[in-house]
């Protein structure tokens, strides 16, 4: 074991190898607030990467109802559940942020690689302690989540008849939109006896080398957010590929800058923003004030990373949901979660304008800039002041085209019936 | 593999989940939802057919709950907090103003329309 350090529990932690990082981060944020659970990311990824034969229940990307669901079934749950039993009471936070090496504060518990040294079974200690989730488990994502789907055969052209006479949700629940985290220190590139996974120097996206890999599923195993899978018909194990051709700029739209992932471009909601954010020599992200990743994480804080205190370091971050009970919020998302929901709720003038560059443009923003406009509105909301201003925000490319310009009191366009399907 | 039928013996079927709160959240819920589509550029009419639209499942589950006068008086009191028009298509002052839903009547909304794009739903076999 080697000690790393991990900014987002704010302390150094035991991890299978040496730090090593590379030379930019692939990153991204999900507004849970605005996602409706449409399913345009699941079906844009499913229909570019895995429609062949052996990956029919494999879903690189998903959308699952929470609290009632999950892909595959109590994830989250089960790991949580497992660490628990190996830190009773022990998994908690010393709440003093400290800058960018510990912007949630201090992580008193114990991560999935510290909790694995004391699982030991007849096979040794694992990597990372996890699970492996049954075939029933991956079989069928979002069922029984909120759709309920009757009790009879389904025929063509024809809504499911008796779903009303099935529970609702009466209470607060939100879509929880999932790929791989692309993590600093994945579990399961820590558990793999063939050092099959890799992360890329140039941009961290995490792969498996299907020459090396055989199936042994011990990345599944270690995975907590469970996003590696087995394909049967190759007998190795496969994952969210970041879509690299696209973060590379090979493909042919982006006119050869770095584009987003398809599940990013295709969200219809807006609620998605991906990036390549630049790393110190600690890991810790280098200030790039006008990277809007870097300005959501670091500056206003309103994105935070998705169950930090697992360890791995995920590079995806969450706009929390502000409707959702806080001790739920909490455990999910950590410490940050109140400021988040506040800032959020009553959000300053900068972070408007730069909110409005989610789902803009599929190529990828490495920059923005803010023109001022006028002020258009002033009032209190929940006792704080909060004015609006009508500002301008561009974003650009890698190679500083422009790739969107846009306000922050934006006007909607509808198409007419006539075109309402036409590209 | 799913099945058909439903058989309320199967351990997998219908999974109880305890929440750690029975908190009602309703409103902030509502809230968030009328303020997100709003931020997005849609005017009142459109938020409230999202409401009725029972796709929308979070939405409509507000709407079936706590009623549509709840919903109506949610929407005027987030476009007032927010500055923001009314009516998009009656009002071209382009000042913000506060007192175009001051009544019930003021929502001239058909009560059949459920789609914020003026498309027909279709209709739920339920």
């Amino acid at each position: 074991m080697s000690n790393v350090f991990n900014w987002q529990l704010g302390r150094e932690m035991d991890y299978p190898f040496d730090a090593a990082f590379p030379d930019q981060q692939f990153a991204f944020i999900f507004n849970i607030n605005r996602c409706i659970g449409c399913q345009s990311c699941t079906m844009a990824c499913k229909s570019t990467w895995t429609f062949s034969k052996g990956q029919e229940s494999m879903w690189w990307n998903n959308v699952e109802t929470k609290p009632y669901g999950g892909y595959p079934h109590h994830w989250d749950v089960k790991t949580l559940d497992l660490l628990e039993q190996h830190n009773p009471g022990g998994q908690t936070w010393s709440t003093k942020p400290q800058d960018l090496k510990g912007p949630y504060g201090k992580f008193n518990g114990k991560t999935i690689f510290e909790a694995a040294k004391t699982n030991v079974s007849p096979e040794g200690a694992q990597k990372a302690m996890g699970y492996l989730p049954t075939d029933e488990e991956w079989a069928a994502p979002n069922r029984f989540e909120d759709n309920p789907t009757g009790s009879q055969k389904g025929a063509k052209g024809e809504y499911f008849k008796g779903g009303e006479a099935l529970p609702q949700h009466k209470t607060w629940f939100f879509y929880l939109a999932r790929i791989c985290n692309h993590c600093t220190y994945p579990a399961c590139l820590a558990a793999c006896p063939r050092n099959a996974i890799y992360k890329r120097p140039e941009d961290g996206i995490v792969l498996i080398d299907q020459e090396r890999c055989r199936g042994y599923r011990k990345c599944m195993e270690a995975c907590p957010y469970k996003k590696s899978f087995y394909r049967a018909t190759t007998r190795t194990s496969e994952k969210c590929i970041g879509c690299y051709p696209r973060v590379e700029g090979r493909d042919q739209q982006g006119g050869g800058v770095p584009m987003q992932t398809r599940c990013m471009a295709a969200c219809i909601g807006q609620i998605r923003l991906q990036g390549l954010v630049q790393l110190n020599k600690d890991g810790t992200w280098k200030e790039d004030r006008y990277n809007p990743l870097y300005y959501l994480i670091h500056v206003a804080k309103v994105a935070l990373p998705l169950y930090p205190q697992f360890g791995t370091e995920p590079n995806g971050f969450y706009i929390p949901p502000r409707w959702v009970p806080r001790p739920y919020l909490r455990q999910m998302f950590g410490p940050g979660v109140d400021a988040a929901v506040e800032k959020y709720s009553v959000p300053e003038r900068e972070l408007l304008a730069v909110l409005q560059l989610f789902g803009k443009d599929a190529r990828i923003c490495f920059r923005y800039e803010i023109k001022e406009g006028p002020k258009v509105f002033e009032t209190e909301i929940r006792g704080k002041k909060f004015e609006l201003y009508d500002d301008t925000v561009i974003g650009y490319a890698k190679d500083g085209t422009k790739i969107v310009e846009t306000k922050v009191e934006e006007t909607l366009h509808l198409r007419d019936a006539k075109h309402a399907n036409s590209i | 593999m799913p099945k058909d039928e439903f058989d309320f013996d199967d351990p997998m079927e219908l999974n109880g989940m305890a929440l750690l709160s029975d908190e009602d959240t309703t409103e902030p819920m509502t809230e968030c939802f009328i303020e997100e589509f709003m931020r997005l550029g849609y005017n009142h009419k459109q938020v409230l057919a999202l409401f009725r639209n029972p796709h929308y499942v979070g939405m409509n589950m507000v709407l079936q709950n706590r009623g549509e006068e709840f919903v109506k008086e949610n929407i005027r009191e987030i476009f007032t907090r927010w500055g923001r028009p009314f009516d998009s298509n009656h009002c071209s002052c382009g000042k913000p103003h506060h007192s175009q839903i001051a009544s019930e009547q003021a929502i001239p909304l058909d009560s059949t329309a459920c789609d914020p794009m003026g498309a027909a739903i279709p209709e739920l076999n339920l």
